[in-house]
């Protein structure tokens, strides 16, 4: 004792009398957002400067949707006299939980309270510093409202350093985040063309090819290659400007106006202008804008015509983008996520128009081709017309399945295909002399028809499968057998719509994996996830080990769009992953994977 | 919880220790029947430098004849206890005030003995009000 007190006699004698730093120069703390999710703080200590341990600490003010579930100092407190305190710049990482009224990002004030001195021989007052920021809360464990469901009160379970977590790296989509933060802005542009690219080959851009052509061949007959590219080049325009203008909002503002729009009128409005279209191609009417635009259109422009197609496809374009495919991908999450994160609604906007135009890059080319192989005027051009025609009713009735019950859907098919049967001429006699192409087209017809049939019966019996539209009878032999093997052919997904429902599961099953895939009715991608990777045997089988929830977000009710916006995600399809409670973080999937790539995934888990 | 361990800390050591006026009233009060002036001890929780002037250098017996023989000692809580406006920017931070309440001289942070008792020679000679 007698040394120590000696030691720190000569210490102050060293310094006493030294003129003192102000408490803003002796401790300057700082804190910034790290992975989106956690925060970084640093005090940086002025000269001779020293802060106490147990008086370093933060809490959170004012927000109670989040709290602070561990602080990690990295410095190791030293003893200065029998108190434990840091003598250098401290840093530490505060990681967060959240309860289920969270938002995908909570702002929150983040206090951080300290108090020390300097060894020339002076103690500041306990102070305290207030951070403003931003947490993005999708990847943090969850504490429920009222503490008990979990039973994670105040100190939340945290999955030790170095399990599931880190077996993944980063996602697909961090790892975009990351590269609209840190590279330049030309880097960027042309990451995101390139997703757009691969994206194009997706179930998102697919209903695109039938729409696009077939208001290419409803342009009429003056079609020529350069017009057919220009047509689609407003399309495309109009699309990736739709996409871009979607985007930002959902990155701003959190909603998705894609799945916003999945109610019955949008896509009902949606359908009935294609069975106009239709109408309109089969010959029973002609569309166009009313006179008095086309003039008005016709003095600003000699071309009017053409501008009026113009506006009707960039029309087509911006709704076809926001009505028929919304697809959340990787890119498009990326970029969502990056403009939620940061604000820069400029950059994130200008990354999805690229990409965008990336994903219209087919659309570009069918629309050139389109042009350049039309047929010239007459007959073979009439036909062509009524086939997109028909192609255009195929597209509203496509649309009308989100909104309508399963059977009124199977049953419009029936109609369709019975209806075309009738006009390919099913029941025509062939003239003599005329076989060849007319053969054929009626031996289709006559399919179309069996088809039809087929589907008609299907849907009165209750079946609601377009490809096994007999199950209901082939199964009631089955079930006299034994219904129990045929059930359990289909993946058992617990259905939820709401948290709390998410909440209860969560809580049911600390010690497994739970694995939450977010799907809708229409969402394309869900339906390939569905119908190809989750029926694959091998992934069945280890999905088995698996508690599986599905969030059925059709409805985008509010319960729906709650959850949605809990994880972050703008809409589905995601497939996240939980452990004691917590979602695996870098493990979720966004947009399609193919058997291999998913099994491989989630046998890391 | 600092009074109690002023007492139990004057009652352990019977040596030397400042003999800490009551409060800010009666300090100034004592001042001007004594004809002294006040030294202000501005002290807080957590202050290692207050602990060391408290513990090893007002134990120093000559020091605190010196100090008592022109001043009232007063040690004031910087939360707790009212410090009439006195400024700081951390503790111990000391004044030295006139009977009637002017700053003659502040001192901040620590001093040991030796500094503080030149301190207080130097303070000590203007004592009859003015300022250094």
């Amino acid at each position: 004792m007698k040394k120590i007190i000696a030691l720190l006699l000569l210490t102050i004698a060293l310094f006493a009398g030294n003129k003192f730093l102000m408490p803003d120069e002796a401790f300057m703390p700082s804190a910034e957002v790290v992975d989106g999710d956690t925060v970084v703080a640093t005090m940086k200590l002025g000269e001779k400067i020293y802060v106490y341990k147990e008086k370093f600490d933060f809490t959170l003010k004012e927000n109670s949707a989040l709290k602070i579930a561990k602080t990690e100092i990295e410095n190791k407190a030293e003893d200065h006299d029998g108190e434990m305190v840091y003598m250098e710049d401290i840093k530490a990482k505060i990681t967060f939980a959240k309860n289920s009224r969270a938002a995908s990002q909570e702002k929150v004030l983040l206090v951080m309270h300290y108090q020390g001195c300097s060894e020339a021989g002076l103690c500041y007052e306990p102070s305290e510093k207030v951070f403003e920021l931003e947490i993005v809360t999708f990847s943090l464990p969850i504490v429920s409202s009222e503490g008990i469901v979990n039973e994670v009160k105040d100190d939340v379970k945290l999955i030790e350093e170095g399990t599931a977590d880190d077996a993944f790296g980063s996602s697909e989509t961090d790892e975009i985040v990351a590269a609209l933060k840190g590279g330049s802005v030309l880097t960027i542009l042309a990451v995101f063309f390139g997703i757009g690219v691969v994206l194009s080959l997706t179930p998102c851009i697919f209903p695109m090819i039938p729409i696009l052509s077939s208001i290419i061949v409803s342009q009429g007959e003056d079609i020529s290659a350069k017009r057919g590219f220009t047509l689609s080049l407003v399309y495309v325009l109009a699309m990736a400007f739709a996409y871009s203008i979607a985007g930002v909002l959902a990155g701003v503002f959190g909603e998705n106006l894609q799945v916003l729009l999945q109610n019955e009128w949008a896509i009902g409005g949606f359908a009935l202008v294609f069975i106009a279209l239709a109408f309109s191609m089969f010959g029973f009417y002609e569309i166009g804008l009313p006179a008095s635009w086309q003039s008005k259109l016709s003095s600003a422009s000699d071309s009017a015509s053409s501008k009026g197609g113009f506006v009707g496809v960039a029309v087509m374009g911006f709704l076809s983008a926001l009505i028929v495919g919304p697809c959340v991908a990787p890119g498009l999450a990326g970029a969502l996520i990056y403009i939620g994160q940061t604000g820069d609604a400029l950059l994130g906007g200008v990354a999805l128009f690229v990409m965008s135009i990336g994903m219209g890059l087919p659309l570009l080319l069918i629309g050139a081709g389109a042009g350049k192989f039309m047929p010239r005027p007459g007959g073979w051009m009439d036909t062509l017309t009524h086939v997109f025609g028909a192609v255009m009713l195929a597209i509203a009735i496509w649309m009308l399945s989100r909104i309508l019950p399963d059977m009124v859907t199977m049953m419009l098919w029936a109609i369709f295909f019975i209806f075309s049967a009738v006009y390919m001429g099913a029941f025509e006699p062939l003239e003599a002399g005329k076989r060849g192409w007319n053969a054929l087209v009626k031996a289709i017809g006559v399919l179309f028809m069996l088809y039809g049939l087929l589907l008609f019966s299907g849907a009165l019996s209750g079946s609601t499968s377009m490809l096994t539209p007999l199950d209901q009878f082939t199964n009631k032999a089955a079930v006299v057998e034994g219904s129990s093997a045929l059930k359990s052919a289909k993946t058992p997904f617990q259905i939820i719509h709401s948290s709390a429902e998410l909440d209860a599961i969560l809580a049911a099953n600390p010690d497994k994996t739970v694995m939450l895939d977010f799907a809708a009715e229409w969402c394309s991608s869900c339906k390939e996830m569905e119908h190809i990777t989750f029926a694959d045997t091998a992934v069945k089988a280890k999905m088995g080990e698996f508690v599986l929830v599905q969030a059925d977000v059709t409805d985008n009710t509010d319960e729906e769009r709650a959850l949605t916006k809990r994880f972050g995600l703008f809409g589905p399809p995601g497939i996240l992953f939980f452990k004691q409670n917590r979602e695996i973080k870098n493990a979720r999937i966004i947009g399609y994977q193919p058997p291999e790539k998913f099994l491989a995934h989630i046998k890391k888990l | 919880m600092r009074t109690l361990l002023l007492l139990i800390t004057s009652i352990v050591s019977l040596s030397a220790d400042p003999k800490w006026a009551p409060g800010y009233e009666q300090a100034f009060a004592l001042a001007k029947a004594e004809q002294k002036g006040v030294m202000v001890m501005l002290t807080q929780d957590n202050c290692k430098a207050c602990w060391y002037m408290e513990n090893i250098v007002f134990e120093d017996e000559l020091l605190v004849e010196k100090i008592e023989r022109s001043f009232v000692p007063l040690s004031l809580d910087v939360h707790d206890d009212d410090i009439h406006g006195l400024d700081y920017s951390g503790t111990p931070t000391f004044y030295f005030l006139s009977a009637e309440e002017k700053v003659i001289k502040r001192l901040d942070g620590v001093y040991n003995i030796k500094e503080m008792t030149a301190a207080l020679l130097k303070i000590a000679l203007p004592k009859n009000g003015e300022d250094q």
